[in-house]
């Protein structure tokens, strides 16, 4: 059984749009030319792709922490009574003698 | 006050950017950017498109990727290759490579082409305005720490190995006074020669709010981004590191 609240897709927004997770640009030529600009794009590439392939595992993670199933707990158990009126006729005072 | 000449003799500079980026005018085309060349052609007479692409990944009930590629702008290279300048879609981009000039050269090299560029490109409006600089600073071996050579370096605490086979390190560092950041990128490169270690020291200081608008005010700015590109570059080396420039 799963609670209403852990159905929901992790990567859409409560009007069920797809979120856009990973946006990579790359260009043919950088802005800077020179051997030692484009050794620096390598590193950093090389950097991105390390924490890229990590933060795959945490998303993986998050996702099935998303998915758990919902465990029930018992309400808290109370006594109680029944019980029953019934109308025997209307109320009259009783009658005690003065001297009691 | 620091006893070295600057500039250095041996400026360990590999390129020198200027960087503009901007909305170009709607009725400009990426094909009205080869106007850029015209008049120019015996100083930068090689001719190369610039592509961009973008590799788009929606993470949904099934996962779509797509790439796409477009022609952006065009490059163009001086004669002895030296020189290069972009004319894009997004912006004007000057680069200098090795052996770095000066700046009184350079600036103005580049402050013209971008004036062509503007006339072509109409541009409704500048977005960024950067100045970067590429070091490769060849430190001889043997040596006993980085911190011999540059003041901003990892820090590895004292009980881990102190040897290092490879780093990259980006800070990004506002600067208050200029409205800007500096993003200084730190990386152990191929070494040059088998007896140094080389590392990239990439300083790249811009401004991408309250930018001016005209020509005047522009090139201040892009004067003041090279002011605190140096001073980040001397706040980064040592005095052992300075005499490696002289």
């Amino acid at each position: 059984m799963k609670a209403n609240y852990a159905i929901h897709h992790p990567w859409q927004t409560p009007g069920g749009v797809p979120v856009v997770l990973a946006l990579v640009c790359f260009s043919d030529i950088s802005y800077a030319q020179s051997r030692e600009a484009s050794m620096v794009l390598a590193a950093e590439k090389e950097a991105r792709q390390h924490w890229s392939e990590r933060t795959e595992a945490l998303i993986g993670d998050i996702q099935s922490a998303e998915d758990f199933s919902y465990s029930h707990l018992s309400p808290r158990q109370v006594s109680s009574i029944t019980c029953q009126y019934k109308y025997v006729g209307r109320m009259r005072p009783r009658s005690f003698p003065l001297d009691e | 006050m620091s006893s070295f000449k600057t500039p250095y003799p041996n400026a360990p500079i590999t390129e020198a950017v200027i960087d503009l980026r901007v909305e170009v005018s709607p009725e400009v085309s990426v094909v009205d950017l080869a106007k850029v060349q015209k008049g120019e052609e015996s100083s930068y007479p090689t001719v190369e498109i610039v592509n961009e692409g973008e590799f788009k990944l929606v993470l949904g009930p099934q996962a779509v990727a797509n790439t796409s590629t477009q022609h952006v702008g065009f490059l163009f290279r001086s004669g002895d290759g030296k020189h290069i300048h972009q004319a894009r879609m997004n912006g004007f981009t000057m680069s200098r490579l090795a052996p770095y000039p000066r700046w009184e050269d350079f600036c103005p090299e580049a402050r013209r082409l971008w004036g062509i560029y503007r006339s072509v490109a109409k541009p409704s409006k500048i977005t960024r305005v950067a100045v970067r600089y590429v070091n490769r600073i060849d430190i001889p071996v043997p040596f006993n720490d980085f911190e011999q050579y540059l003041r901003t370096v990892p820090v590895v605490s004292p009980d881990l190995p102190q040897g290092l086979s490879g780093y990259f390190m980006r800070l990004v560092m506002p600067l208050e006074d200029l409205f800007g950041s500096a993003i200084v990128t730190e990386t152990l490169v191929e070494p040059a020669s088998p007896n140094v270690v080389s590392i990239v020291l990439d300083i790249d200081v811009f401004r991408t709010y309250e930018l001016p608008s005209t020509e005047n005010e522009i090139w201040a700015l892009i004067e003041q981004l090279r002011d605190a590109k140096n001073k980040v570059f001397e706040g980064c080396i040592t005095d052992e590191a300075r005499k490696l420039f002289q």
